[in-house]
């Protein structure tokens, strides 16, 4: 990790070790097997054991670390299974607010989306995928806070840890990033004409992609992926 | 606090905090302890017979749940029934039956129609001979099965999890007894259509089911304005 860290002395440092080493994760700078010392972590930091033993418990829970008793801790591959259940949740429910905030109308939320959008085209032409990747985050974390449904969003962040880093691997081959921009130009459009089978269309194009490419992303990347189960 | 007087019984092959969690969860669901009940650390670590430690993260876990409100240095206090959480965790369980039943209803098996109906017999029984408590169960097993087979069992327990706030609101609406037959009958009309594979008669089936809770929540809340909280 060569990236440079600074303590907020007002926060919970566990907190900040955790949400560090997660964007970490999730951005794959720290790839899947890469192991994690404990010790060595404690030093980067520059914190005692007790922050650094919480935050890997909450990553645990995420199933983005392996802690092996005695043994260490290990970024853990890409678990196939998890990324199936957390895409059918948030399929689930961003169909579910496509089709009510078309129905409903949500000029206020067209809006900022468009935006949003803007700063999507802005960070593709720059190659920046890091920020493609936060502003997607915002485009979606923005429908559910208009429909009223904020606290879904967060249980979504909290189970997508494996979807997400498949989303990460997917995001760097050729034009997906096009893609996604341009499924979230046709939702603004279909929310915007109160048009709901649009927007359910829209929704499941543009989270359907990363699964489809199961086969492809193996290929490009061997030993990431875990196997799925049957 | 009534609902500590039946001693309580430690099983010393399970982690001891997942079990005061768990009865804990079920005392407060089932509004056996209220809301703004006071909940002592030292009273319940000499109820469980435990040290301060599993009684604290059990109660941690609650709070994730918004089950309690946790003051630091203070007590503990059973929370408000929170309508915006009940509300969200609704929206969660809706959606995500939806897309499940649809699913469903392309894949359908005798084996799964036969499992269904068999649950729905069960649920005829129990309501003959008057027994609301396997009637309840039995409801939540129809539903179970269906996440069950449709491949995406975690999500069930993941709903579970966000869902304190709307069983407790349930519990202050209508006990079980008033809307059985309903239960039953809707049940039936979601089997049917998934036999018959039409999904969108499915998915139809699945937001009558449900509606039902959700237009009561309003009522409920102004008739119980000591427990709730928009």
């Amino acid at each position: 990790m060569e990236a440079q860290f600074e303590l907020d002395k007002k926060q919970s440092t566990a907190d900040q070790v955790y949400v560090y080493l997660r964007r970490q994760i999730l951005n794959l700078s720290l790839k899947p097997g890469v192991s994690l010392s404990k010790v060595e972590l404690a030093t980067f930091f520059n914190v005692s054991a007790t922050p650094i033993r919480d935050a890997i418990l909450r990553l645990a829970e995420e199933g983005l670390v392996d802690v092996f008793p005695q043994h260490g801790t290990r970024v853990s591959a890409i678990d196939i299974d998890s990324a199936k259940y957390a895409h059918f949740l948030r399929l689930s429910l961003e169909v579910e607010i496509a089709r009510r905030l078309a129905v409903a109308g949500a000029p206020k939320l067209i809006q900022e989306l468009g935006s949003v959008v803007d700063n999507l085209r802005f960070s593709l032409s720059q190659e920046n995928f890091d920020a493609f990747i936060e502003l997607d985050f915002e485009f979606h974390r923005r429908l559910f806070v208009a429909a009223e449904v904020e606290d879904l969003w967060q249980l979504i962040c909290s189970k997508s840890g494996n979807i997400d880093r498949l989303r990460r691997l997917h995001l760097s081959l050729n034009g997906k990033a096009a893609d996604i921009l341009q499924d979230h130009l046709d939702l603004i459009a279909a929310i915007s004409q109160h048009n709901a089978y649009a927007a359910e269309a829209v929704v499941r194009r543009n989270l359907s992609g990363t699964l489809s490419r199961l086969r492809a992303l193996r290929e490009f990347y061997p030993g990431l992926l875990m196997p799925e189960s049957a | 606090m009534d609902a500590f007087k039946t001693p309580f019984r430690l099983d010393r092959n399970r982690s001891a905090s997942i079990q005061v969690f768990e009865h804990l969860r079920d005392l407060i669901v089932t509004l056996a302890v209220k809301p703004g009940e006071t909940l002592d650390r030292h009273d319940l670590a000499s109820y469980y017979g435990l040290s301060s430690t599993p009684i604290r993260d059990a109660l941690s876990k609650l709070g994730e749940e918004k089950l309690v409100c946790i003051y630091p240095q203070r007590a503990t206090e059973v929370s408000p029934v929170y309508i915006s959480s009940a509300k969200q965790a609704h929206f969660l369980r809706l959606s995500v039956e939806l897309e499940v039943v649809e699913l469903l209803a392309k894949q359908v098996t005798p084996q799964l129609t036969f499992a269904l109906k068999n649950f729905i017999s069960q649920q005829e029984l129990a309501l003959t001979l008057q027994d609301f408590s396997s009637f309840a169960k039995l409801d939540m097993a129809f539903h179970h099965h269906m996440y069950l087979t449709a491949g995406v069992e975690p999500i069930w327990t993941w709903i579970r999890q966000q869902s304190g706030n709307l069983d407790r609101l349930r519990r202050l609406h209508m006990p079980i007894e008033g809307k059985a037959q309903l239960i039953v009958d809707d049940h039936k009309k979601i089997v049917l259509a998934i036999e018959s594979g039409d999904g969108a008669q499915a998915a139809a089936a699945v937001r009558e089911h449900l509606s039902g809770t959700l237009s009561q929540i309003a009522k409920i809340a102004q008739a119980h304005p000591e427990y709730v909280i928009s």
